[in-house]
């Protein structure tokens, strides 16, 4: 058992040999093998991501840092080493979890759902890239990993958006540009935490989170508060010597000997280790007490300046790969990719990196308290504002793509108000009913487009052979009408306003989705009301009980925009499901097959039940039932910053109170609005007031237009002048075309005509002739007849049988 | 009283000159293959009749390697005639000149 | 003789002729069939009884079962309408190709012929084999040996009562030496024969002496039967007696009535079946020197027998036999001449020639072998490489086709005109 951290780079390995075996020789296995090797990759991750969450829970917590064989020393730099260091500890065994966990029902549904597709294997390779990818991101144990798996994941995301780069009429371009979106926003992003990984670099001489021997979290320090001294009493880090775990204790004396198996830790803090010898929080850690000051050559800042720069720049990076204001414009338009991807990387994982960033380095945000401030500006209005987009989409994807962009500021505006714990819970929660809610709608969006099939005169048969048209005309990246496609290309399966009615096509789909949209929109007893109540009576004590601003502005946005996600929600579920059929495509929508509809049956039982692991103490009970605060306790191993929070009747009943009216309220719109919607008008914008609201809802706020006006516009126009005037009218291309391109073209010219055509060429072609001329000649001798072979086999035997008789008939 | 090593070499001679004229002169690519028979069969009288003037099994063992290979021969050699009257419907050897240059 | 051959051959000559002039491809093969056999008539006439067999089951057996059943399979007994010879009916005339064939068939025929018969074939030398020699040590004084000629070893380690095996040696004289473990030696110079064989006995309890004795190898023809002889090592004449059943006295019969102190007897045919042997005084039958009871003749064997004393571990000495057998040489032309030269000097081509034959019936079964049309895995349907990056773009800006014409620079530029 306490071997088992060894396993760490299986869950690695594993899928990234999944995605080499598909990308190499995919193309020559049947659909099915492609898809049993990804899924199994997947699942094998998975099993070992459970046999660390055992090895945790049975080894009292104790964090294991891995050096995998073969990497050890991965960059050996005068004075710096990197290593290739995998960190198993709570917090990277959560992601471990939910990464495989929903991975894995995600391949199995992309069985279904890309069942068809030319280029099928591809598909599975990227996903187990992704995870591979996604994987080390979460495990490594410094800040470079972390940005390799970043990386990584973002050239994931990048080829999975424009996976149906190739779709006719103009689909294609859409989606790669979508694609392209992504890849450019999320540089803006990287550009961040490169140069924080930079400063972190310069300030601390290390990029290692812990170094082997020291402990994330002291082992007094809840003691000292005395919360969980009972829980955490007996935990001891971990070191690897040459990919061997051994305890703290015996990193410190040397390699190899085991001098502490089990039992009393040796040291309850890291007050023993030298500072250069921690990590770089914990050496932060240490700066901020001494409040030293860092040398930056030139300049001088003390050390709280610094962090702050630093979590500023950590926060730029997270803003882009978790989609907050202002670098969110791509996800929405991500929905271009496939939907299994839209639910596993644009939803329920890659997303949520930036959230695992930030709690990772909660040290620093913990120091920071402007960094902590904007951070909750951010996250809560980038909530409030996706939230309110969300009410005006039609696209049922794009719909939850801002649900998804919300949902991210939630977890942002936790990690400002200091709520790490309630953070990662939501994480945890929203990747299981947010992956539901795509697959649901995957699932509604190909039943859609077999219904149209059927509805226009293909068999149900036919309507497989036309997949890859269907596709075309489905995913493009707008959801708005599309005059200029052609009939084929005019039903989206994706829009709202088509749909209605599907509770009884769908009724498995329906109920998953139900879930789904219950636990988004914090309803009790749901995962979602658990996390987002946990999120806002954290920011209910910061505000009230510390005094700080940001917990008021967090609590006040975050539970407005807890109204509009029920609200939106509801007008989904009410467009999408309730009420009769709008077309006749939705009319003969069936339900979907069975590997799509396994992982729906799976995620709404996670969805039910996953919030009752973190239910906080006070809970009408409940916490006697299921435990209180477990999943902070398990985090509480790793993160050094996590308090538990107390139930909160008062903040928890307001928040379900107004998710009730808003769905109540929905519900009475849009239940009753069948013609207006016919009409392809959505009741909202035909009242006073509110229309105009609503039209700049659906515009998404301009968002689009502003970016265009502001950074793509002007960028443009400076190329063009670049382009035109400086390089090509000047010098530049002056001189390439007079003094080079002339010269060479004599010079080419000379070698050309005497030289090549002259004398090379007549060498080749006068072997050529000669061998013609020859041949020429000797054709006849080669009749083709087996006799005339024949006679000239023995004209040859006589005449060598005379000579070599010869002699002797003349002795003769 | 032994008959002369020349007699059977002579024999030998005469049926490896007919067999030489079979190979030439039919058109029926069996018949051909036939006259090749003969032709192995006169040199292998002629190998048992040194041998037996030489004392030495050489010559027998020489004539175990001829008609076992040319058993090999004939295997293919058939099988070559069968797959070629399949395409061509025929097995005259003056009608099979494709490879004419 | 010469009458049963001359019978045979133009018997022969006959069906070839006939073959060959055959319409009939099913004639022919029958004619072929019959010089076949004619053939094989002639392999037993030149003592090659081996050959005749497999003449018969590989030729006219199963190589003529194989034409005659392909010309069956495939109706071409009658491809050949008309002329046999002319070449009318032929796509090209081949005027010339008769007079031609039968002019240089002819001319080989004469060539050789003359060469036949100008040429004196019984005036041939046939080489001697190099000598050939064994030891036989029943010397018990001696123990263990080695024996070297001059000073390269040829026999190793050879204990006692033990016969090394025949060692190919030089004509003429030979510089023996025969040393001991504790270095005595026993040397002697011997002159060997080319093409005999010989037996070199290290005997005599006291004092070693060697004694060079020829043995006869050549092949025994009289079948299941073993060719005996018997070296006297002892000090009196001995005899050696088939004393048929042991209880009737009336049937002894001496195979070798008296056999010379130190000298070897003439060798004796014995049957292949159990007989009691007895050595015995040549004087005194009585006197029973050593009994070989129920002895397995050895046939097809030349069995050298030494008698003569052995010093025991105590010190006394009594009288032993020592048989020591060896292979004659096979029957010329058997099976048994041809199977050992096959695994033994010839090993390697005959698997040549047995994989040889593997090939040729793989070869057989692909080149008659009908192509099946299966229902393959519809994977080349799959695309495997996307498109050309132009169709992509293509299809991506919505538009059908590129034009053809590469990318133009801007016009504001001045490109230099080529000729």
């Amino acid at each position: 058992m306490e071997n088992y951290p060894q396993l760490v780079p299986l869950i690695i390995l594993i899928p990234a040999v999944g995605a080499f075996i598909n990308l190499m020789w995919g193309a020559r296995i049947a659909e099915r093998g492609v898809a049993l090797i990804g899924t199994f990759a997947s699942a094998f991750a998975f099993l070992i991501a459970v046999l660390l969450y055992s090895a945790l829970s049975s080894s009292g917590y104790e964090s294991a840092i891995v050096n995998p064989p073969f990497l050890d020393g991965w960059l050996r730099l005068t004075g710096v080493e990197i290593s290739w260091q995998m960190r198993v500890d709570t917090l990277s065994v959560t992601m471990m979890l939910v990464i495989t966990g929903v991975g894995t029902l995600i391949h199995l549904y992309s069985m279904g759902y890309m069942h068809g597709d030319p280029r099928f294997h591809r598909f599975f390779a990227y996903l187990n890239m992704f995870l591979a990818f996604m994987l080390v991101l979460v495990t490594g144990n410094n800040f470079l990993m972390l940005f390799v798996g970043w990386e990584g994941v973002g050239l994931c995301s990048f080829l999975l958006i424009g996976f149906w780069f190739d779709r006719a009429k103009g689909v294609g371009w859409r989606n790669s540009n979508a694609a392209r979106k992504a890849f450019i926003v999320n540089r803006v992003g990287d550009f961040g935490l490169m140069m924080a990984i930079f400063l972190i670099f310069w300030t601390f001489g290390t990029l290692d989170f812990y170094k082997p021997g020291e402990l994330a979290v002291p082992l007094d320090a809840h003691a000292e508060e005395g919360e969980y001294s009972e829980e955490v009493g007996v935990v001891a880090e971990g070191e690897p010597a040459g990919g061997e775990i051994v305890t703290e204790a015996a990193a410190i004396e040397g390699e190899g000997e085991l001098l502490l198996a089990e039992g009393e830790p040796e040291y309850l803090n890291n007050d023993h280790i030298e500072t250069e010898q921690l990590g770089v929080f914990g050496q932060a850690e240490r700066f901020v007490e001494e409040g030293r000051d860092i040398d930056f050559g030139p300049f001088t800042l003390p050390i709280g300046a610094v962090i702050t720069i630093i979590t500023l720049f950590l926060l730029l990076g997270a803003a882009g790969k978790s989609a907050q204001i202002p670098l969110f414009v791509w996800l929405p338009d991500a929905m271009a990719g496939p939907t299994p991807v839209s639910a596993l990387i644009h939803a329920a994982t890659m997303v949520t990196a930036g959230v695992y960033m930030m709690v990772r380095s909660n040290v620093f945000y913990h120091e920071a308290e402007l960094t902590s401030f904007i951070v909750t500006v951010v996250g809560a209005s980038t909530a409030i504002m996706a939230g309110f987009v969300a009410i005006g989409q039609w696209d049922i994807k794009r719909v939850l793509a801002y649900s998804t962009v919300s949902q991210l500021g939630f977890m942002v505006a936790a990690v400002g108000v200091g709520a790490y714990g309630a953070a990662m819970f939501h994480l945890v929660t929203h990747a299981f009913f947010k992956a539901l809610l795509f697959l649901g709608s995957g699932s509604v969006i190909h039943a859609m487009e077999h219904g149209h099939h059927a509805a226009h005169g293909h068999s149900h048969d036919d309507a497989h052979a036309h997949d890859e048209e269907a596709h075309a005309s489905t995913h493009k990246a707008d959801e708005e009408h599309h005059a200029d496609l052609s009939d084929e290309a005019e039903f989206d399966p994706q829009d709202m306003r088509n749909m209605g009615g599907l509770r009884t096509k769908m009724p498995v789909t329906y109920v998953t989705y139900l879930i789904g949209t219950l636990a988004l929109a914090g309803i009790f007893p749901f995962a979602g009301f658990w996390s987002k109540d946990e999120i806002l009576a954290d920011s209910w004590v910061v505000g009230l009980f510390e005094g700080q601003l940001s917990g008021f502005i967090a609590l006040g946005l975050l539970l407005l925009a807890a109204g509009f996600t029920a609200f939106y929600m509801w007008r989904q579920v009410v467009l999408v499901f309730h009420g009769k059929p709008r077309t006749e495509a939705a009319e003969r929508a069936p339900e979907s097959s069975i590997p799509m509809v396994i992982p729906l049956l799976v995620l709404a039982i996670a969805s039910i039940f996953i919030g009752f692991m973190n239910v906080p103490s006070g809970a009408l009970g409940l916490d006697t039932l299921f435990g209180a605060h477990r999943f902070t306790d398990w985090l509480s191993h790793s993160v050094l910053n996590v308090h538990a929070g107390d139930f909160n009747i008062l903040v928890a009943g307001g928040a379900l109170l107004l998710a009730i009216v808003a769905m109540i309220v929905a519900n009475g719109i849009y239940a009753r609005a069948r013609d207006t919607i016919l009409r392809g008008v959505d009741p909202l914008e035909e009242r006073e007031g509110i229309g105009n609201a609503w039209r700049l809802a659906n515009a998404r706020l301009y968002w689009d237009q502003i970016y265009f006006m502001l950074i793509e516009n002007p960028f443009n126009r400076i190329g063009k002048f670049l382009a035109d005037t400086l390089d090509w009218a000047f010098w530049h291309d002056y001189v390439h075309d007079t003094v080079i391109a002339k010269g060479f073209r004599t010079i080419g010219n000379i070698l050309a005509t005497p030289v090549d055509l002259g004398i090379i060429d007549g060498i080749v072609n006068g072997i050529g002739r000669l061998a013609r001329w020859l041949s020429s000649g000797l054709r006849p001798i080669q009749t083709g007849y087996v006799r005339t072979y024949a006679i000239t086999l023995l004209f040859g035997v006589v005449i060598v049988v005379v000579v070599l008789l010869l002699p002797l008939i003349q002795r003769g | 009283m032994m008959v002369a090593t020349e007699a059977y070499v002579v024999l030998s001679m005469v049926l490896f000159v007919l067999g030489t004229l079979g190979v030439l002169l039919r058109r029926n690519a069996i018949l051909v293959f036939m006259s090749v028979e003969l032709m192995l069969n006169a040199t292998n009288l002629a190998l048992a009749a040194f041998a037996q003037q030489w004392g030495s099994e050489t010559g027998h063992l020489f004539v175990f390697f001829i008609i076992a290979v040319a058993a090999a021969e004939v295997a293919v050699g058939l099988a070559l005639i069968v797959a070629i009257f399949r395409s061509k419907k025929s097995i005259n050897i003056d009608e099979l000149h494709q490879m004419e240059g | 003789m010469l009458e049963l051959f001359l019978v045979v051959a133009v018997l022969a000559i006959a069906s070839a002729l006939l073959m060959l002039v055959s319409e009939n491809a099913v004639h022919s093969a029958l004619f072929l069939i019959v010089t076949m056999a004619a053939i094989a008539f002639l392999f037993l006439m030149l003592n090659a009884p081996f050959l005749a067999m497999i003449q018969i089951t590989v030729y006219a057996g199963a190589i003529m079962v194989l034409f005659l059943f392909v010309i069956m399979l495939l109706g071409a007994e009658l491809s050949e309408t008309t002329q046999l010879f002319t070449t009318t009916d032929s796509p090209r005339r081949f005027r010339w190709f008769l007079p031609l064939a039968l002019t240089l068939g002819l001319s080989l025929f004469f060539v050789i012929g003359l060469v036949i018969l100008n040429e004196q074939l019984d005036e041939r030398v046939i080489p001697l084999e190099a000598p050939q020699a064994r030891v036989l040590n029943v010397a018990s004084e001696l123990g263990t040996v080695d024996v070297y000629v001059g000073d390269t070893l040829l026999i190793d380690n050879l204990e006692f009562a033990q016969a090394s095996d025949f060692a190919a040696l030089t004509a003429g004289e030979n510089a023996l030496r025969i040393v001991t473990e504790t270095g005595s030696e026993l040397a002697a110079t011997i002159s060997f024969e080319a093409g005999t064989a010989s037996t070199i006995i290290a005997h005599g309890s006291d004092t070693p002496t060697l004694s060079v004795v020829p043995t006869d190898l050549s092949t025994i023809n009289t079948p299941r039967t073993g060719r005996y002889t018997v070296f006297n090592g002892t000090e009196n004449a001995i005899a050696l007696l088939d004393v048929g059943t042991e209880y009737d006295v009336n049937d002894n019969f001496a195979i070798i009535p008296i056999i010379e102190p130190n000298a070897l007897s003439q060798a004796v045919l014995i049957e292949d079946k159990p007989v009691n042997l007895w050595l015995v005084d040549a004087v005194d039958a009585e006197n029973v020197i050593a009994r070989m009871e129920d002895y397995e003749v050895a046939p097809e064997d030349t069995t050298l027998i030494y008698v003569g004393n052995e010093t025991q571990f105590d010190g006394t000495t009594r009288i032993t036999a020592i048989p020591v057998s060896v292979e004659a040489r096979p029957a010329f032309g058997g099976p048994r001449a041809i199977g050992y030269s096959l695994f033994t000097i010839y090993l390697l081509p005959f698997q040549l020639l047995a994989l040889l034959l593997l090939a040729a019936m793989v070869g057989a079964i692909v080149l008659t072998h009908r192509e099946v049309s299966k229902s393959r895995a519809r994977i080349g349907e799959r695309r495997r490489v996307s498109r050309p990056l132009a169709q992509v773009i293509a299809a991506q800006v919505g538009q059908e086709s590129l034009t053809n014409e590469p990318p133009q620079l801007p016009n504001t530029s001045s490109p230099a005109t080529g000729d």
